[in-house]
């Protein structure tokens, strides 16, 4: 009687799909035939439409409560793809709804469009394209390059270039091991940047890497801008993939800074605040969107286009939910309000930042690795073999150890990153602003002995660069 | 009980119409005159597919379909266009054409080698790719079937990142 087959749960369609709809009316004006499904409700086209630009400025102004950014200009994000160009459109007219209504002021002063291109790695569209979907809308445009990231400090500035990395399970300490390094110029930084992600271990690091770079480009962007506000087009859909492939990649830690719906970005010292206000749109609702109000979009490649769903952690995750929304229409909206739930845990607000992305390094990095790496042990030799040969390599005189200024994931990045990869400029500008700010009481034991020695050396080699 | 009741009445077999008629060969059927829009100078009608047939007999009815492929779905599709032209040989004595036998003629004959696990999987699309009928969700038009009329536009958009 209690059998499993006989449960009429087994029978039922599956969730998601809303059966009869053809007969059914919209849910709104109960008026016109449906003309799509989400979540099982029925909306005509023009009832969705204004469904979505209400649900938008409702997301935009719950933002605004729970996080009140200055009152300046918003940069919006915009790759091009379909969630941030329906973004902009969004935008552009909350801001003509603003302008228009009887408030004394608007809530932002301006907007403006801030894209990264990213045309050094992938060829099939340009910047152009993107630029003219932002005039079309009428905002200005301001564009950064993936290589710029080389050139920060002029052609010929010193970068940090990975010497070894080590992790060994058992030791003390991991080692990743930096050297300043003098370019002469002559590599044009396209060229550098193509380097460095050659000379990542896997797509997964590439993704990972892209993504470090492009938010500190939109940073950088949006304070040159005076920009106070950045809106990020992250769909629902893609939030919810981003939690399951951001805790596989070890950047639990830092999670709410990077899919919460507003959070400041890269660090309260940025001084910019990003609000992602698309999250209560699942893709479905932004195609359509898009298709019915035909709003232009472009297919931005990324390292995994075409590729199968095994190519990264990312593309495999994303697969993961949208095989599980289309037949349970609630996953994303669920994983999603999870999200929101998540706060950073105390000690996150006063960690170190990593210097490669920006995010709060959890101290006890090495105490998690110690006990889940899994390596394979040359057959000759025992683990304590292994790790007694790895505690007692020095790093030479001109090499700096950065461990304890890498972030979990990012020491993961490192690892199967070729030596001799340069890193982008802001790395060293990072480690540079953290050496000048430490304090040595900051130290402990000897590990904190051994960093002030460290940074004592990079003080002498970089001093020529301080201004 | 009433909820075994219930279990028992969700068990029975659904009177499905589909398993009446025998399974429909779907190379056969589409003997498809596919042009793309922008090598012809102007849509097939059903007048080229008829001259186009050797042994054209006037009661042979042909179906007109336009598929559209966009937001990365053309990176799947061999002919690097936006929108295919299809005409289609009906006979009028077999199960109509619906969408799954579209999906399954598009995924064979039109997806790039060894694109088609990105395009269908398990005889329907592949999950992130929405399939719009007529400018509205597949999923109020009764999805795989729904059958086809003459003049219908399928899109198809992908909403995969990157994709």
């Amino acid at each position: 009687m209690c059998d499993a087959t006989d449960s009429p749960a087994m029978e039922l369609p599956p969730k998601g799909r809303a059966e009869g709809a053809r007969s059914k009316l919209c849910l709104k004006c109960k008026t016109a035939k449906p003309s799509i499904t989400i979540r099982r409700s029925l909306y005509c086209k023009d009832c969705f439409v204004r469904a979505s630009v209400s649900k938008f400025r409702s997301a935009l102004s719950k933002s605004r409560k729970r996080m009140p950014a200055s009152r300046a200009q918003v940069m919006v994000a915009l790759s091009g793809g379909a969630t941030s160009s329906a973004m902009l459109q969004l935008m552009a007219d909350y801001q003509r709804m603003e302008l228009k209504g009887f408030a004394a002021e608007p809530t932002y002063t301006g907007v403006v469009v801030g894209h990264v291109d990213e045309s050094a790695l992938f060829s099939g569209y340009s910047d152009s394209q993107i630029c003219d979907i932002a005039t079309a809308i009428g905002v200005e445009c301001h564009v950064a390059r993936l290589e710029d990231v080389f050139t920060l400090g002029g052609d010929q500035a010193a970068l940090l270039e990975l010497v070894h990395a080590t992790i060994a399970p058992g030791t003390t300490r991991d080692q990743f091991c930096v050297q300043l390094a003098r370019g002469d110029g002559s590599t044009p930084a396209r060229e550098q940047l193509r380097a460095l992600f050659a000379g990542l271990g896997s797509a997964t690091d590439r993704e990972d890497m892209l993504d470090i770079i492009k938010s500190f480009l939109l940073a950088q962007l949006a304070r040159q801008a005076q920009c106070g506000l950045l809106l990020l087009g992250d769909s629902g859909t893609r939030i919810a993939s981003k939690l399951v492939s951001l805790t596989s990649r070890g950047r639990g830690f830092s999670l709410p800074l990077e899919a919460g719906a507003e959070a400041p970005f890269l660090g309260s010292s940025s001084g910019v605040t990003a609000y992602r206000p698309m999250r209560d749109f699942i893709m479905k609702e932004i195609a359509f969107f898009n298709l019915w109000t035909a709003q232009p979009s472009v297919v931005v490649p990324t390292f995994t286009t075409g590729a199968p769903e095994t190519a990264s952690i990312d593309r495999l995750t994303e697969a993961f939910v949208v095989g599980l929304d289309r037949d349970f229409c609630s996953t994303v909206s669920t994983v999603c309000r999870t999200v929101q739930k998540l706060e950073l845990r105390p000690d996150a607000l006063t960690a170190a930042q990593c210097i490669i992305c920006s995010m709060p390094a959890e101290a006890s990095a090495q105490a998690w690795r110690n006990r889940l790496t899994v390596n394979v042990a040359p057959k000759d030799q025992t683990l304590e073999q292994v790790a007694v040969s790895s505690a007692d390599v020095q790093p030479p005189q001109s090499t700096f150890d950065v461990t304890a200024h890498l972030c979990y994931s990012c020491q993961s990045l490192l690892h199967f990153a070729k030596p001799g990869v340069a890193l982008p400029a802001f790395c060293l500008q990072n480690y540079r602003e953290q050496i000048a700010g430490a304090k040595p009481s900051d130290s402990e034991s000897d590990v904190g002995a051994h960093l002030q020695q460290s940074q004592e050396r990079l003080r002498q080699q970089i001093e020529e660069f301080f201004i | 009980m009433s909820s075994i009741e219930t279990g028992k009445h969700y068990n029975q077999p659904a009177s499905n119409l589909t398993d009446k008629v025998p399974p429909v060969d779907t190379r056969k059927y589409f003997d498809a005159v596919t042009k793309s829009l922008s090598k012809a100078k102007e849509p097939p009608t059903a007048k080229d597919a008829v001259s186009s047939q050797p042994d054209g007999s006037s009661v042979k009815s042909y179906l007109h379909i336009i598929t559209k492929y966009t937001s990365g779905m053309e990176l799947l599709i061999k002919d690097k266009e936006l929108g295919l032209d299809h005409v289609f040989e009906v006979n009028p004595k077999a199960a109509p054409l619906n969408m799954k036998d579209l999906i399954k003629y598009i995924g064979e004959t039109h997806v790039l080698e060894g694109k088609q696990s990105a395009f269908t999987r398990d005889e329907t699309i592949c999950p992130g790719i929405m399939v719009i009928i007529n400018e509205c969700d597949w999923e109020v038009m009764d999805e795989l079937d729904y059958v086809l009329k003459n003049d219908d536009t399928i899109e198809f958009i992908s909403t995969l990142h990157g994709g």
